[in-house]
């Protein structure tokens, strides 16, 4: 491990040919997908459309729009809410998955890692399919019920609701809490465990007290990713959300195909950023204030 | 030894950059001489482009057409607008496009010298001036149809009324396109008005009627692989749909049938463009002649059903076919006309768009 560094090191300074490719690569990557996609969809928002034309003039109006149409602004606020309901589910369902390998798991430990990550080498699209079948009137989980008995026609709730939005997203993105969280809870060394249980403290307290907000960092890393994601999602709405699953990256694209709307849809992007920045920005402060460490 | 160790390490990225390098030469020979070979890119609705006729046009031309399918009608002038010619040589849209495609410049007009076969097909679409300016033509006329109601014949005997999208009966178990404003159009027609020209008061009547449709509604599709699925799985009873999906059902063995409610739907006429500033425009008109001609023409009812336009692929049909596309009767289309509102070009859009959107995400 050491070695390996110390062989880095050098290769980073400026000085040598491939630390300039180094840093060309990185700047490059920000320049053209960062800072040119960013701005020019900070300066879109800002203008108007008409027909065919792009207005280049300065206008509030889409802001005007998104802020007074129920449309625009209660589905940015929807999507924000499922947003939130999938951290947290992804949060209650993959944090004990996180535990279980890391201190309840020796032989298979590296295995059950292995699949959790090798789920994201399906392609998202084709798991969201899988859903389908899973989750479809003729799907697998109707079939059963209707065998065994429960009911006695097939259950419409399952498929293109936001429920099915809820469950496809969480589950496609639950590995992305899963690792970091894992991650923290195995740099934990034994001894803080051991000192707990020596003080006094019961199975729940050192949880509570010593294990979690050990974790928090990756809980947090988690939850932003989880968050991100499926803010910014579109294709789990178009496949399994059915009308009521419809979510504002539905709404943006469709403003940027026939109905040529790219300055409505990019103002509808911006807000849609700063409200995530602002939400992350806030839930970041909090947990660093819960856990009294700086993140 | 650490040095030795760097020193190494950059033998080895510098073999893996060589290695690296000589397989992106490779690719690039390769993929040249295959490109020596003429490639047309196309952007069409799904089946404009199947490789049982593509193949044909292979042998006989020595072109390769490869087509990219649109999930729906927002996609055409999204994606040109920001491919152009570097991304598609030509397209194939319906007619509520083609005189936005002009008006942006994004196409160009067909040599009919190159396009021969033109002059057979029916005069009613020659006549029609949406695809054209300046006494030119930009668009050469391919294939039409309504957007009939598809149904699942073992839960309606006959065809169902419109009034089945109000009916709470039918709660969760109906469909409607998501990806295009085809439902407003509908609602348009039902309100018994000129659906492309709607303005505000208008459109917000056609808003209500469809909010009062929302309940219905299962899913909204998008491609007509979705839709088939949806009715194959009987997630769906009934739908807005295109005879390609009524078609694709029936050769799964699907209990279904089409029809055209009163007081009527919208239709569409579709039609090949040429892509402006592409480097194979005889090519591409090439193409064109092919599609049109009696070959491509029967070729391409095969796989979607869709009317066709040209009266001399009638040898090539059996007489059910030929009765089934009226291709023996000029007259047809004219009076199909009466009963299906051709799409038109809309003024305010992105108005539609918001109506749409409206319909759903009500509650």
């Amino acid at each position: 491990m050491l070695t390996a560094g110390a062989g880095l090191a050098p290769a980073l300074s400026f000085g040598q040919p491939q630390g300039i490719v180094l840093i060309i690569v990185p700047i490059l990557w920000i320049t053209i997908l960062e800072i040119f996609a960013y701005s020019s969809l900070l300066i879109y928002s800002f203008w108007d459309t008409e027909y065919l034309t792009i207005i280049k003039e300065f206008t509030l109006k889409n802001f005007v729009k998104i802020f007074t149409t129920p449309l625009y602004y209660g589905t940015i606020l929807k999507t924000v809410g499922i947003g939130v309901t999938v951290s947290i589910l992804a949060l209650i369902l993959g944090y004990p998955v996180a535990f279980f390998i890391a201190y309840r798991l020796k032989k298979y430990k590296n295995l059950l890692l292995l699949l959790i990550i090798m789920q994201l080498w399906i392609s998202y699209l084709v798991r969201a399919y899988a859903w389908k079948i899973v989750l479809g009137t003729n799907g697998v989980i109707n079939q059963f019920l209707l065998f065994i008995g429960v009911i006695d026609e097939p259950l419409s709730i399952l498929l293109y609701s936001k429920f099915a939005l809820i469950l496809v997203l969480t589950m496609a993105f639950i590995a992305f809490l899963i690792i970091p969280v894992y991650a923290m809870l195995e740099k934990i060394p034994d001894e803080f465990l051991q000192a707990s249980y020596d003080l006094g403290a019961g199975r729940f307290t050192t949880f509570w007290r010593v294990i979690f907000p050990l974790t928090l960092p990756g809980v947090i890393a988690g939850i932003t990713s989880v968050f991100a994601l499926s803010v910014g999602d579109f294709v789990a709405a178009l496949l399994v959300g059915g009308p009521e699953g419809i979510m504002i990256g539905n709404i943006v694209w469709s403003l940027f195909g026939s109905a040529f709307q790219w300055t409505l849809g990019a103002a509808n992007g911006l807000v849609l950023i700063l409200l995530v920045a602002f939400i992350l920005y806030i839930s970041e402060k909090i947990a660093a204030r819960y856990s009294g460490m700086e993140i | 030894m650490k040095k030795k160790g760097n020193f190494r390490k950059q033998i080895v990225a510098g073999a893996a950059l060589f290695i690296g390098a000589l397989l992106l030469v490779g690719l690039f020979v390769t993929g040249t001489s295959k490109a020596a070979k003429v490639t047309l890119s196309a952007l069409v609705w799904e089946g404009y482009t199947d490789e049982s006729f593509t193949k044909v046009f292979l042998e006989k031309y020595g072109a390769e057409v490869k087509g990219t399918y649109v999930g729906g009608m927002d996609e055409f002038f999204a994606k040109v607008k920001a491919g152009g010619a570097a991304s598609y040589d030509l397209v194939a849209l319906s007619s509520n496009l083609p005189k936005r495609m002009i008006d942006s410049d994004l196409v160009q007009p067909i040599d009919l010298k190159n396009v021969p076969n033109y002059n057979d097909i029916f005069e009613f679409f020659r006549k029609l001036d949406y695809n054209k300016k300046d006494g030119q033509v930009y668009g050469v006329n391919y294939t039409w149809g309504p957007d009939p109601v598809t149904y699942r014949t073992d839960v309606f005997t006959s065809c169902p009324p419109w009034d089945i999208f109000k009916d709470p009966k039918y709660k969760g178990k109906l469909s409607v396109p998501g990806e295009d404003n085809t439902a407003v159009f509908q609602a348009g027609i039902l309100l018994g008005t000129d659906p492309y020209t709607m303005d505000k008061a208008k459109l917000e009547e056609a808003k209500k009627l469809l909010i009062q449709w929302r309940p219905q509604i299962r899913a909204f599709w998008s491609t007509a692989g979705e839709l088939t699925n949806l009715i194959a799985n009987k997630e769906v009873v009934a739908s807005i749909s295109w005879p390609i999906i009524t078609l694709d059902l029936k050769k799964q063995g699907i209990p279904v049938a089409e029809c055209i409610p009163d007081p009527g739907t919208s239709g569409w006429i579709d039609q090949w463009m040429v892509v402006k500033g592409t480097k194979n425009k005889d090519m591409a008109e090439k193409w064109i002649n092919f599609a049109i001609s009696p070959e491509g023409q029967y070729a391409v009812f095969k796989v979607t059903n869709y009317f066709i336009v040209n009266p001399k692929a009638a040898p090539l049909m059996t007489p059910d076919e030929k009765a089934f596309t009226h291709i023996d009767d000029p007259n047809y289309i004219v009076e199909a006309s009466k009963k299906i509102k051709w799409w038109q070009p809309i003024q305010n859009e992105g108005e539609y768009n918001e109506v749409r959107q409206a319909f759903k995400t009500a509650k």
